[in-house]
């Protein structure tokens, strides 16, 4: 209901800019309303559960690589669609690599970092509506200019754009596709075990947004 | 009034906008916790000898008990905490699987299975009952034995839901066969090759 008398004081403005005609300085708002709409979605619906995990299975003076884990995930159109994936980190600054490629586990007791992920994402795993083979283009201009399409696996990031195509070694960027489906390999790591507070449990808690951005 | 209409009317599909946008994503959650508890798992025996059988004293058309091995598995922790034992048959036969394989003969036939049946379990001078997960510790039921796939818990006993514990000792009879002599190649000799992991998993 709150967004009512938002309205209001809005309409209120718009009446004040109608007052003083003579004054008026225009502003454009520019966009596309699209009738495509995708569908990004993970399996298990998106949670990766490590469990409870031991110090003593942690390194002390160095980081811990934990076991790889998979995580299906697809893209679902009602049209064809020209697009590219980025992964927000909602637990931004707590990663202990600074870098686009790692997303951050939260911080412990203590204020400390507690670890990283990664997501690999691999054109080989991947399926296309009826494409033969899928590349991988990337690009870090916001769509602007795209890498060279390639099968090579790549980290999904939260700012560089991921896109899908079916030609090799192209640079015009991505196609329209209507269905995607992967598998990612998703890399965890734990900060050496010297470095946290572990008079508690120390509880995981990563959280990301995989977001699809329309071309 | 018909002004505020519309006025409402553009508004509703604004803020319905972002909602749209949402649709075009899909959260990922990484959880897990780091435990100060640490439990040692030990096996009173690294291996269990059948030594060398006979094809002579096989029988041709059942299985055939070759071994009857107690084992005794002790889990010591740092203090008391809920934990499971994680049995992992590191040579499965894809026929057997609640029991642990005894490997494949020299033209791939299974040769047999091993499973420990659970006989005692203590944690320190108190009996516990074994339970057991096939859903990873959702849910927990009565155990008999250490099945691959099922993860192996201790409960008071008449409960089913995992107990803090810190000194446990599950004893096993572990029962070894060999599986019908007539579906088996011995005009060589075969090696019997199981093996099987004891992971602690912190509950």
């Amino acid at each position: 209901m709150k967004p009512i008398p938002i309205t209001l004081a809005t309409v209120l403005l718009s009446t004040a800019i109608c007052a003083h005609a003579a004054s008026v300085v225009e502003l454009t708002v520019n966009g596309t309303l699209t009738p495509v709409a995708c569908t990004p979605s993970f399996s298990n619906n998106g949670l990766v559960d490590f469990g409870k995990i031991s110090r003593q299975d942690l390194n002390v003076d160095k980081r811990t690589q934990l076991r790889d884990e998979t995580l299906d995930f697809g893209i679902h159109c009602n049209l064809p669609a020209r697009f590219a994936l980025i992964m927000r980190d909602n637990r931004e600054g707590s990663a202990i690599t600074n870098s686009e490629i790692y997303y951050g586990l939260k911080f412990d007791g203590s204020g400390n970092k507690i670890g990283l992920y990664s997501l690999r994402f691999d054109p080989v795993n991947t399926v296309v509506d009826a494409l033969p083979q899928v590349y991988r283009t990337d690009s870090t201009t916001g769509g602007r200019a795209w890498s060279t399409s390639r099968s090579t696996p790549i980290p999904i990031a939260a700012r560089s754009y991921l896109g899908f195509t079916d030609v090799p070694a192209s640079t015009a960027g991505p196609i329209a596709i209507r269905n995607l489906s992967s598998r990612i390999t998703l890399q965890a790591v734990i900060a050496p075990t010297s470095t946290l507070d572990l008079s508690e449990d120390v509880i995981i808690d990563g959280s990301a947004t995989l977001e699809l951005i329309y071309l | 009034m018909k002004k505020y209409f519309a006025a409402l009317t553009t508004t509703a599909l604004i803020s319905a906008a972002p909602f749209a946008f949402a649709a075009s994503s899909t959260d990922l959650t990484v959880r897990g916790t780091i435990t100060p508890v640490a439990c040692t798992p030990t096996l009173s025996k690294a291996t269990l000898e059948l030594g060398k059988i006979s094809a002579g004293d096989l029988n041709t058309d059942k299985n055939t008990k070759v071994g009857i091995h107690d084992l005794q598995l002790t889990v010591i922790c740092d203090a008391a905490t809920k934990f499971a034992v994680n049995p992992i048959d590191n040579n499965p036969s894809p026929s057997f699987t609640t029991v642990f394989g005894l490997g494949l003969g020299n033209k791939g036939e299974e040769l047999g299975f091993y499973h420990p049946k659970v006989m005692k379990v203590m944690d320190g001078a108190t009996v516990l009952d074994p339970i057991e997960s096939a859903d990873d510790g959702a849910t927990w039921s009565k155990a008999a034995e250490a099945q691959p796939g099922y993860l192996l818990s201790v409960a008071t006993v008449g409960e089913t839901d995992p107990a803090n514990a810190r000194n446990v000792t599950i004893d096993f009879e572990v029962d070894s066969y060999i599986v019908r002599a007539d579906s088996l190649d011995l005009t060589d000799e075969i090696t019997i090759d199981g093996s099987a992991t004891f992971e602690v998993k912190y509950l």
